[in-house]
Parts: C-alpha cells; structure tokens; sequence
C-alpha cells in the first residue's frame, strides 16, 4: 500500500487508511510460556520420582491407629497411613498406606507388617515409645528376589523370627503340657541362643502339645537325629532331708522359659535331620547329656554350614621417605595367613619406591616381620610372602578362582560383622572385580578376605584405595 | 494480531502450564506431633466435599479452579484472536473474564496459606511444598496476564471487517 500519497481533491471523503507495521511475528513474551514449561516438566518429573507407591495391607486389630499415622522400618519413617476402613465382612481393618520412593521395594511378595504397640513382659519392653506417641505399622521386607506386590496381610503380633533364611531349620518337639513355652521362647546350646519357639499348639489328637521351633542357619549342624530337647524354663526347688536346694538354668529362663539342646559326640550324634523332624521335649536333662561335648563345626549364617571362617590378621607397615623434608607414611590393613605364606595386598606387604630401605617396619599381629626376602609371589596387587606368624593357616585347597562374581562376603576382624557382597554389585574385570560405586567401604576393610557363599572358598582379597573398592582375585598358581 | 495482546496469550499461556502442578501438587507440609501430611488444593476440595460441607466446598472449588482455570482459558482464547468465535462473542467472553475475575481468588487463596504458614507456626511445623512456588508464579502471571491484556485487540480490523461483511 503507498504510504504518503498526497489525497487528490478527488479523493477527499476517501478515509485515509492507517498502515500496519508488523515488526515481529514472534514476540519475546512467548519465552515466558518455555520458561514455565520447563520448570513445569522439572516439578512434575520430581513428584513423579518420588511419588512412592501405595499399598494395602489387611490387619485383625486396628489397635488405635489412625490415618496420617507412619510406616517405619528400622526406627525410621518410610511412609504414612492414608487411610483404615473396615473390610467388608467386618472381620478386621483395611489399611491404605504410601510408602515413600525410596522404600518402594519393601512392597514385594513376603513383606510382613504389623501394629507396634506397648508390650511389657518380664524379660523384655516392646514398643515403649508408642506409649505416649502415636502408634505406627512396621514392616519387614521379604526376601530379596520376590516380586512387587501391593496387597499384604499383616500379623497381628510382631513376628518372632525376622527373617527366615533359606538354610533355616525348623523342627517340632512334642510335650505334655506347655511349661513356660510361648513363641519367642529362647532354643539355647550350652546357654548360647541359637533359635527360638516359633509356635506353640495343642497337638491334632489333643493328647499333648506341639511346638515348632525355628534354629538359625549358622547352627543347623548342632541338630542331629540324636539331638535331646528339654525344658530349661522356671526352676526346680528341691526341699528335703539335707536341705533346700534351687537349680535354675538362669535367671533369663527362669522368667520367659527355655529349650536347651545337647548334641552327642560326633559318632553317635546321627545325620543330620530336615526341617519337620519331631523330637520329644523332655521335663529335665540326664546327667550324662550335660557331659557330651560333640565337635560339630558352626560357622557363619552367610557361610554354607560348617565352613570355616578365615581369620585375617591385622598388619601395618610403616618407613620414612623424602630426603630433607622427612615423613612418615603408615597403612594399614589385613593380611591372610595362608599355608602358603602370608597372602596380603601388595602395597601393604611392601614399602614404596621412595621408602627408606632401612626404616621399613613390617608388623603382622604384634610380630615384626623382616623384608629382606623377595616375596614369593606378586602381580603388583597381591603379594605372597613365604613368612608364618601364626599356626592357624588357611589351607590353600580352599583357595579357588571362579569364572564370574558370586555373593561374597568379606571378613577382616573376626569381632565385625562380615560384610556382605552381592555378585550383582560386582563387575569382572579379568583379574579383579570392580566393587559398586555405589557402596561405599571403608579403607579398613582394605586387604580383607573374600570368601564366597557358595562353597566358603576365599577367592581374592579386598583392596580399597582411595577412590574405588575391588576384589583382587587369586590365581591359580597360588596353589 | 496486536502486539500487546501476543504477550497476553504467552504470559496466559505460562500460566496454564503451572497451573495443573500448583492445584495437585502438595501446597503445604504440616507436621503436628509427629503426624506428617501433605495438602493439596485438589485434596483440600475433595476433602471438603466427601466430609459433607458442600458449600464451602464448591465455594472453594469454583474460587481456586474452575474460574481461575476459565479466565486463563477465556485470556488465552480472546488474545489469540478468538479462535473464530465471533465478535459478539468475543465482547461477550471478555465481559465475563472481566466480571468473573472478582471470583476467582488465587491471590487471596495465596494470603490466606501465608497466615495459615505465619499464624501456625507455633503450635504445628508448617512448611510451604513444593506447589507453592508453581502457585506463586501463576498468580503473579495471572494478574500479568489480565493487565497486560489490551481489549481494544478486540475491535476488529477493517480488514478483518470487510472479509466478514463479504462473507455476511
């Protein structure tokens, strides 16, 4: 359209047009609507992250909880109560619950959960805090592998036995009355607890009682079919001629009752038995039970039964380095004890290039072991030195190299818990396996052995520097 | 397309987008004797009707999401040109936005979790969610939106005009 043409008389009513500049199509407004829809997408994709997931979970007893009420597992909150109605045959209550995001796996097949709520007994106070706070719904994992699960049957009393381990065993004994058995009572082996009552019932034909008992993995091989059961709860007074006399297993089970075992000597002991195996549990023991000592091998519940436990050593090395400015460097660690010689992580076994020859201190539990010798063996990782410092030497047929990672765990000081390695967090590498970013572990694991689950073989020791974790496997030529 | 009424359509726009997030997000985090919840305003609504006072409910429910909801809807629609609604029309939406907008009360929706946050603080742990910064935003760009809009947008261009003279 012409802009500033001057109007001719002819045109004069003619209205003059306005013009339109269109400067730009697109305003910069329009960056306001992305900006808003990033930030949209990064709030949305957060609350979806950590949306949790809701489950359901069917109780007898509401025991006064109340919605808004927490789920925790470990003395920590994983999640609240949305919402408790009663189920429709109005037999019990029906509890919807959110589980936080990062608990999200506690909903899996074998997930146990119950209301915790004051418990005084003699021997022990449950759930103290619940007493003046709200109550709360606790849970329990299942197994590792099961599969997600969203609907769950709770227990109406917090279950005996945290976590049934496949290796567990459990066997029933039958007596004529109950005694002072009641689930959670104590199965103990000269005083040691090693399981506990599981259940307690009148036997099918009512002509006497039945008890199911659970025993822990690491003592299953305690459990022979000539195993004895008795009744070790309450006390016995006796009053006669030659006076009064009180025997009380102790104090402990005189209160919440007791079930000892004794095993006898390894030849007479018997096989082995299975879970459902029936004894007979006796009013007291005969004398000569309380004299059999069977040397039956236990071992760790992560340990295959029976398989011994390697005992690492303690070892430190210490020297000065630099020429002017003069420091002292020290590491720590553990070293194997092997028949060998003593296996331990090359940089442990051995000074750096720098070190001053002659302030290298080598010391293996409290023993100063002079490096004079070439090791046996190295490859830069482990070291092989044909030194002993203790009788007790784990033989090398049970050293094996296996093909990919496996569960492990890993022992260093025999009072600590073994820490566990799952094959999944272990990524091969050839000679040694890469330990999972993700688990972080601390630098006095560093040299601690690698037993597998499998078969109890130690397969490689742990190095642990500064920045990463992984297990040096042994070769074969260590045999 | 007026140039004023183009950054209307974006900042309405802008608004709608957070708009979702700000009312099912959770707006407030209380913790009261250990009792920890989250409240939204969709929740809040629902829980206001399911528990009976369906006044109060519907009240809120029109207040702080179907009329803020509509406005920015009817902003977005009228800046963009109307979307073949007619001038009639288009007079008729804006008269409502402009009756309506008195109803629809994000804003004092913000004040009152402000008094619940300041005059609550003693006795319960009330802390503002993550909606909260998506509620504010929407407000401050609701309220853009309308004083940004031009409604002389509205009058139709004479070209506009004469096409649809030509078509009537």
């Amino acid at each position: 359209m012409p802009e500033a043409d001057a109007p001719s008389e002819h045109d004069v009513k003619a209205i003059p047009h306005a013009t339109y500049r269109n400067e730009r199509r697109i305003s910069l407004a329009w960056i306001i609507p992305l900006v808003a829809l990033f930030l949209a997408s990064g709030m949305g994709w957060r609350a979806w992250q950590t949306r949790g997931v809701i489950i359901t979970v069917r109780l007898p007893e509401g025991h006064s909880l109340k919605p808004g009420d927490e789920v925790r597992y470990k003395g920590i909150t994983i999640g609240e109560i949305r919402d408790i109605t009663l189920t429709n045959d109005l037999q019990g209550i029906l509890i919807t619950a959110r589980l936080r995001q990062e608990a999200e796996r506690i909903a899996r097949s074998g997930s146990r959960f119950w209301v915790v709520r004051p418990q005084l007994r003699l021997t022990s106070v449950e759930g103290l805090e619940t007493l003046i706070g709200p109550r709360y719904l606790a849970a329990l994992p299942g197994h590792e592998q099961s599969l997600p699960w969203r609907d769950f049957i709770g227990l109406s009393d917090p279950p005996v036995v945290a976590e049934m381990i496949p290796g567990d065993l459990e066997v029933v004994v039958e007596a004529e009355t109950k005694g002072t058995l009641r689930p959670g009572t104590p199965i103990t082996y000269r005083q040691i607890p090693i399981g506990s009552v599981l259940s307690v019932g009148l036997a099918s034909d009512g002509g006497g009682i039945e008890a199911r008992l659970h025993i822990q993995k690491a003592y299953t091989s305690l459990i022979r079919e000539h195993t004895r059961f008795w009744d070790a709860g309450g006390f016995q007074a006796n009053v006669g001629l030659t006076g009064f006399s009180i025997k009380v297993e102790s104090l402990e089970a005189a209160l919440q009752g007791s079930i000892a075992i004794a095993t006898p000597p390894e030849d007479l002991a018997g096989e082995n038995v299975r879970t459902g195996h029936r004894y007979i549990l006796h009013k007291e023991p005969k004398k000569d039970w309380l004299e059999w000592k069977p040397l039956i091998a236990i071992g760790n519940s992560l340990l295959p039964p029976g398989a011994p436990m390697p005992t690492p050593l303690r070892a430190r090395i210490g020297w000065t380095q630099g020429r002017i400015l003069r420091n002292q460097e020290t590491r720590y660690g553990w070293v194997l004890q092997t028949d060998q010689g003593l296996l331990g992580p090359a940089n442990l076994l051995k000074p750096d290039e720098k070190a001053d020859r002659e302030t290298v201190v080598l010391e293996v539990e409290g023993v100063i072991i002079p490096l004079n010798d070439e090791p046996r063996w190295t490859d830069g990782v482990l070291t092989l030195y044909t030194e002993s410092v203790t009788p007790y030497q784990w033989l090398s047929s049970l050293i094996s190299h296996p093909a990919q990672p496996m569960d492990c765990i890993v022992i260093s000081d025999p009072a600590l818990d073994p820490l566990p390695l799952a094959a999944s967090r272990l990524h091969d590498q050839g000679q040694h396996w890469d330990v999972d970013q993700s688990l972080s572990i601390d630098p006095s694991w560093h040299g601690a052995a690698v037993v597998s689950r499998e078969n109890g073989h130690v397969v490689g020791l742990l190095i642990v520097d500064d920045s990463s974790a992984r297990v040096a496997l042994l070769p074969d030529t260590i045999k | 397309m007026l140039r004023s009424n183009s950054r209307t359509a974006a900042v309405a726009l802008a608004a709608l987008i957070l708009y979702p997030l700000a009312v099912t997000l959770p707006m407030l985090e209380i913790e009261q004797f250990g009792h920890y919840r989250t409240a939204s305003i969709v929740q809040g609504v629902i829980e206001l009707l399911s528990r009976g006072q369906l006044i109060v409910g519907l009240v809120v429910l029109l207040c702080s999401i179907v009329l803020p909801l509509g406005k920015l809807a009817a902003l977005l629609t009228l800046s963009l040109g109307g979307f073949g609604l007619g001038h009639r029309h288009q007079a008729m939406t804006f008269r409502i936005v402009e009756f309506t907008g008195r109803w629809g009360m994000l804003d004092v929706l913000l004040v009152a979790i402000l008094v619940a946050i300041l005059k609550l603080g003693d006795m319960v742990d009330v802390q503002a969610g993550p909606a909260a910064l998506a509620f504010t935003m929407c407000v401050v760009l609701s309220l853009c939106a309308t004083a940004l809009f031009d409604p002389h947008g509205l009058w139709p261009s004479s070209e506009n005009r004469e096409t649809q003279d030509a078509r009537s």
